[in-house]
């Protein structure tokens, strides 16, 4: 039943951020799909994924504020006509349920459909094995993602960087 | 049903990716796709009985989404000293026309 409430708070709260004009409550609802990602997380015994959810959604609610503050976007309006953004809602939303189709039939070729109910672990892997499993057998793919995240933050600040000779 | 709602989440990123016209709205739509991949993941590894590795696939991918934000900042920052906006239209302006 809280999986279910849960799946229902991230589902409402990400259609308000995608189709709201107001990006100040779009930032708001995101914030608050991510927390009930993190709930979903948690429910379901997947304690290390729902920290790290929680703590990387409330990260990019906040720089999001933060920049739309910045760049004059956290109190303007749509732009667009009502012409505009209605071809731009019916072309969206037809490629999304296109997507949505695509995973339904893909779930069902791989049987990957089953009930809420089976998915919450009696006995769910602690963080101690999580660790243990990074530092056994996934210490490479977790190096490169670390490497990544160092060379991302190098290169982004060489990009954003104002040339000097002008 | 599980695996549907998942993709109803990132068919919803798809949109916002779509649907909006700001860079900031772009971030938002590549977070929410990201949720429901995520999702996706560690339902996929409980349902195939390893629910350990659906759990750090699931942790990848959302640790993987702090670089792309701060390399998609640091490019709208970029733009906007450009440009002085962060419409996503105004990226054609960079196309050289042609000398006619």
């Amino acid at each position: 039943m809280i999986l279910w409430c849960l799946l229902l708070v991230t589902l409402s709260s990400a259609v308000v951020a995608v189709f709201t004009d107001d990006f100040r409550r779009a930032v708001l609802a995101f914030w608050l799909a991510g927390l009930a990602m993190g709930g979903v997380y948690l429910s379901i015994g997947a304690e290390l994924v729902a920290i790290v959810q929680c703590v990387v959604s409330t990260l990019a609610a906040v720089s999001m504020t933060v920049y739309a503050i910045m760049f004059g976007e956290y109190c303007r309006v749509d732009f667009r006509t009502r012409t505009q953004k209605g071809v731009a809602f019916v072309y969206s939303m037809g490629i999304g349920v296109a997507f949505v189709v695509l995973v339904g039939l893909c779930g069902k070729k791989l049987e990957l459909n089953v009930s809420v109910s089976n998915l919450i672990l009696r006995e769910a892997p602690g963080l101690v094995s999580c660790g243990e499993l990074i530092l056994k057998e996934y210490f490479l793919a977790f190096e490169i993602l670390v490497v990544t995240m160092f060379v991302a933050l190098i290169g982004s600040g060489g990009v954003g960087r104002e040339e000097q000779d002008k | 049903m599980i695996i549907i709602f998942s993709g109803i989440l990132g068919g919803l990123g798809l949109v916002a990716l779509i649907y909006r016209k700001t860079f900031l709205g772009l971030i938002l739509g590549l977070q929410i796709f990201l949720f429901g991949a995520g999702l996706m993941i560690v339902f996929a590894g409980i349902i195939a009985n390893s629910p350990m590795q659906g759990f750090l696939l699931g942790l990848f991918i959302s640790l993987s989404v702090a670089p792309q934000l701060v390399v998609i900042y640091a490019l709208v920052v970029r733009f906007f000293s450009l440009k002085g906006q962060t419409h996503v239209d105004a990226l054609s302006s960079f196309i050289e026309k042609e000398p006619e």
